[in-house]
């Protein structure tokens, strides 16, 4: 190698060294940067972990939040319903009852249901009259659905005796604006009862079946307006009733019932004893009903007695004031009881309606209904009660705007037995609406 | 009449223990019959049988599906259906409601 060329290597080495020497301070400056912004960038990372954590923890609480309140509104696994029904009328009569319009009655019913376990069902009445709005209790009833064809109601609940009260009073069912003599109230069929009752049903083959209800209840009193067949807070004499119905399909269409009620009342005071009477009360009814395509035909026939009234002390009859036993909350206490003699009742009817759209598919005919209902109510004993004997007669004609819309007109014929009381015809029109 | 009490009351708590399981078998009963086609055309027949026995049918379009539930559980007590079929009804008056 020339010493030129050694010259020019030396100088080129120095030169490179030079440059390096002026690069290296920039090139570790720039590292760190590089790994300051790093480890900046890997706190924002934890940061930002850090908050989706927390939003998803915050979603799951806002999660369970929103389930609780919907369990809150929606009850869980209790459901529940309100239905009901309301009705309004009118009244023209050619005998002492004065032409009216009138508010029938407001009955909301409250439906809850837990599982498949606990049904409470609960109405109430409330109705008008001149002066004051009155609120009754209908029933309220919770019912244990134990099994498949078992099941036990605690409460208030309907009479099971008969047909009418338990299934066919509300006015958007019943086929016309009143019910049959002798039914309702007033009448000879149980209305209510205060306590436990099982009742259910079984199917027998593909087209028979059988239904039963059997209860125990606090059970009826004697009050102004003879037996009060009505369900009592409380029992005033710790006699309990026993009442029920079995019912029977020999197939689908028609149904055929027997029903029993008996109970023991306090009576009026023995003279002779001076101490208050037990007072024997039986009842037993059949009733059926055939039900295919328009037509409906159902009949009722009730019959009941009262018997051990004190034999008569003269010719005025028996002391009819007694003193009831103590009942709390009982408004009658202490007054005048209108039965005083052995007494006995019968009841029955027959309705048959008929709907149109069994003869024609036109829009507004098929909606007409005509009903015809006949029956009979008789009070043989106690003078007083005699006098509620009435022979009735319907004839009515329906126009149902849906199935649970109707309004009723009919035509009714009173006939009473007793001389005291003027036979009346009366027109009755009646807006039904069940919701 | 005190003993006839007590006695009920007995017999009552002792199905109100039973009463739970019973619930959870029917209430599986009940998720099987809605998903059953030919539960829903027994259902089907046992509406129009039952419900217009005493009132005229309502159609199934006026209540949802819970509301439907707790409907018929009324109507099995107070018209003394079987449960099965008052599942069937159920059945189908949520398939038919929409």
């Amino acid at each position: 190698m020339s010493s030129s060329k050694l010259k020019i290597g030396v100088v080129s080495a120095m030169a490179l060294a030079v440059s390096l020497s002026w690069y290296l301070p920039a090139y570790a400056e720039g590292s760190d940067a590089v790994l300051e912004r790093m480890e900046q960038l890997e706190a924002e990372l934890q940061a930002l972990r850090e908050q989706v954590n927390q939003n998803a923890e915050t979603a799951e609480d806002a999660q369970q939040t929103a389930n609780n309140v919907d369990a809150d509104v929606n009850g869980g696994d209790t459901t529940w319903h309100i239905a009901g029904y309301a009705h309004a009328g009118a009244i023209v009569s050619d005998g002492d009852t004065e032409d009216s319009f009138l508010f029938g009655g407001f009955n909301p019913a409250f439906h809850f249901q837990y599982r498949d376990l606990v049904m409470f069902e609960g109405e109430v009445e409330i109705t008008q009259t001149d002066n004051e709005t009155n609120v009754e209790l209908e029933n309220a009833q919770i019912n244990l659905l134990l099994h498949d064809n078992v099941t036990i109601a605690a409460g208030k609940f309907y009479s099971p005796v008969g047909q009418f009260q338990e299934r066919l009073h509300p006015a958007w069912i019943n086929r016309l604006p009143d019910a049959p003599a002798g039914f309702g109230h007033g009448g000879i069929q149980p209305l209510t009862d205060v306590g436990v009752m099982a009742r259910g049903g079984a199917r027998i083959s593909n087209d028979m079946r059988v239904n039963y209800s059997v209860a125990v209840g606090n059970g009826p009193r004697l009050g102004h307006g003879g037996v009060e067949l009505e369900g009592f807070a409380s029992d005033d004499n710790g006699n309990k009733s026993v009442s029920g119905r079995l019912g029977f399909f020999p197939f689908p269409e028609l149904e055929v019932g027997g029903s029993f009620m008996t109970a023991e009342l306090i009576g009026p005071e023995d003279h002779e004893t001076e101490s208050l009477t037990d007072i024997d009360f039986d009842l037993w009814g059949a009733d059926f009903a055939y039900v295919r395509g328009p037509w409906r035909f159902r009949g009722e026939y009730l019959t009941a007695e009262a018997t051990g009234f004190p034999a008569e002390e003269d010719d005025h009859g028996p002391e009819a004031a007694f003193i009831r036993a103590a009942a709390e909350g009982d408004d009658d206490h202490g007054e005048e009881a209108s039965l005083a003699e052995n007494t006995e009742w019968t009841a029955w009817y027959v309705e048959l309606a008929f709907r149109m759209s069994g003869l024609t598919e036109h829009s507004f005919v098929r909606n007409f209904e005509p009903v015809v209902r006949y029956g009979e109510y008789e009070v043989t004993g106690d003078h007083e009660a005699e006098e509620q004997s009435e022979d009735r007669f319907n004839v009515g004609l329906n126009y149902w705007f849906s199935p649970s819309i109707v309004l009723k007109g009919s035509v009714e014929w009173r006939d009473f037995p007793s001389d005291e009381i003027e036979d009346e015809t009366r027109t009755l029109f009646q807006l039904a609406y069940g919701f | 009449m005190r003993y006839a009490i007590v006695i009920t009351a007995t017999l009552l708590a002792t199905l109100g223990l039973m009463a739970p399981s019973l619930s959870v078998a029917q209430d599986t009963e009940a998720e099987a019959a809605a998903s059953n086609p030919m539960e829903i055309a027994r259902g089907a027949q046992a509406w129009s049988r039952e419900c217009g026995r005493c009132h005229n049918i309502r159609p199934p379009s006026e209540l949802s599906d819970e509301e439907w539930r707790v409907s018929v559980a009324h109507m099995r007590v107070r018209g003394n259906i079987p449960a099965d079929e008052a599942r069937a009804i159920v059945a189908f008056l949520q398939a038919s409601n929409n």
